[in-house]
């Protein structure tokens, strides 16, 4: 195994646990969740050159992330479009109650909101993972933040009964 | 100032002695502040989320097997034989294609899924991949018409004005060069080889390679264009003791359902794409019959 793939094999190992707990919440399915982490891994083993800073990758392996979810998501869209039957999607249903709530977000500002506030990243490296100005995603980040409170108020949901329905 | 108060907060940034004392002053605020509380305990939950460390073996096992096999997928288009049927609904077209061409090798179709027959008329066209030219061309076209089983195939000619409110699709199959001819008797012999295209799928692997298929191996997930949508599908290497002929199945994981066969078989050095089906609900008419191209049946006078 050369240099770059040790690295870079380690590095995803740190960082493969965020990656696909970004692809889920996008998602709200596992199986894709772990098809999206693993296509993200194997087109960024296939770049080949990312930066060897340790913050600098995680962006990076996110940016990768990011538009395979939302190449998924939009061929997603497409196909139920034009399937007769709706997909049955066991894991994408209302017992989830967290699953539910970040669900209910639009799916811009649930991107920004899950990668601000769940995977840590500052408002202008999100900014950079989106390939948007960072007000942007502050102004998404809100608006997700002012959403969910509503939300949560309106279907009064008690945080610590969501995390048993987890 | 209230706007950036609010935005710090919901951001989660730290706040600065004076904006805590404005934020506990300004009962908006404060409110605002509260419920997001709420909310932060809902990122923490997303975040401690138990997450199965198999799961993410998986994923990095499979992705340093994928990282060898990559090369061998993606240059599947430019080795051997590929296949693809364009359907092409309506009688227009049928009558241009017919009509106005004048086909001399009419194929036959023989009926084996029963007595379904298809709506409207229905144009084939096989394509292969050339070598000589690394493309893909027409190489034949065969014309479904609607009636019974086993009088398909019989296309009558079409009407100038039929043929005029048509778009016109540039399809050059009679351009019958040396690789035309190769690649459409290679296509003739996998046609008529015993295969019953109805068969459940794995009936089929199973016949392909001579043996009941083991050891699925899971491959890159693509994007496919079947029957003229595009879909992302998960593939899976069937794999047998038989080296030579394998499949790949391209399926979904939720509904378990493989809309597309591929039938690969190693010839010398190469791997080579033999037959491919497609099964979405619009190709099913064609995918229940067995198409045969052969000397066109003799009409009764």
């Amino acid at each position: 195994m050369d240099s770059t793939n040790a690295h870079f094999e380690a590095a995803a190992a740190i960082h493969l646990r965020s990656l696909y707990r970004y692809c889920h919440r996008m998602t709200g399915s596992k199986e894709e969740a772990e098809d999206l982490a693993q296509e993200t891994l194997l087109a960024a083993l296939k770049e080949g050159t990312g930066p060897r800073a340790e913050a600098r990758m995680k962006a990076w392996l996110f940016g990768i992330a990011h538009h395979k979810v939302c190449h998924h998501l939009r061929r997603r869209s497409l196909e139920r479009l034009f399937q007769a039957k709706p997909r049955v999607e066991p894991e994408f249903s209302e017992a989830s109650a967290v699953q539910g709530l970040i669900d209910s977000l639009p799916p811009r500002e649930k991107e920004a909101f899950l990668l601000v506030r769940v995977e840590g990243f500052t408002s202008l490296e999100a900014a950079g993972v989106l390939g948007v100005p960072e007000g942007t995603v502050k102004h998404r980040v809100f608006r997700a933040v002012k959403s969910l409170q509503d939300t949560i108020l309106e279907r009064g949901i008690r945080m610590e009964e969501a995390h048993d329905v987890q | 100032m209230f706007n950036e108060l609010k935005m710090k907060v919901a951001l989660g940034q730290p706040l600065t002695e004076m904006e805590r004392q404005t934020l506990l002053s300004e009962p908006e605020l404060a409110k605002f502040a509260e419920r997001t509380l709420l909310v932060d305990r809902l990122a923490d939950l997303v975040r401690s989320e138990p997450i199965d460390q198999a799961v993410l073996d998986r994923a990095l096992t499979w992705t340093r097997q994928q990282k060898d096999e990559a090369p061998r997928g993606a240059r599947w288009v430019k080795v051997g034989f590929v296949m693809a049927v364009l359907t092409i609904l309506g009688a227009p077209l049928a009558a241009l294609i017919y009509g106005s061409w004048g086909l001399s090798g009419q194929g036959r179709l023989i009926a084996l899924g029963g007595p379904q027959k298809p709506a409207e008329r229905t144009a084939v066209l096989v394509f292969a991949h050339l070598k000589s030219v690394d493309r893909l061309e027409p190489i034949s076209c065969t014309i479904i018409l609607p009636g019974l089983p086993g009088q398909k195939g019989q296309a009558t000619g079409g009407r100038q004005s039929q043929i005029e409110s048509t778009p016109r699709i540039p399809v050059k199959f009679w351009e019958a060069t040396p690789d035309h001819q190769e690649a459409l008797k290679e296509w003739s012999e996998v046609m008529s080889s015993p295969m019953d295209v109805t068969d459940p799928p794995l009936m089929q692997a199973e016949r392909w390679m001579g043996q009941r298929p083991s050891v699925p191996i899971k491959l890159a997930p693509a994007i496919l264009e079947i029957n003229r949508k595009s879909v992302r599908l998960m593939g899976w290497r069937l794999a047998s003791s038989q080296p030579n002929r394998w499949v790949i199945a391209y399926g979904e994981k939720v509904t378990g359902r493989m809309p597309r066969l591929e039938f690969w078989e190693k010839q010398g050095s190469q791997d080579r794409l033999r037959f491919r089906q497609d099964s979405f609900p619009h190709h099913e008419e064609i995918l229940g019959h067995k198409i045969i191209f052969g000397p066109r049946p003799k009409q009764k006078p």
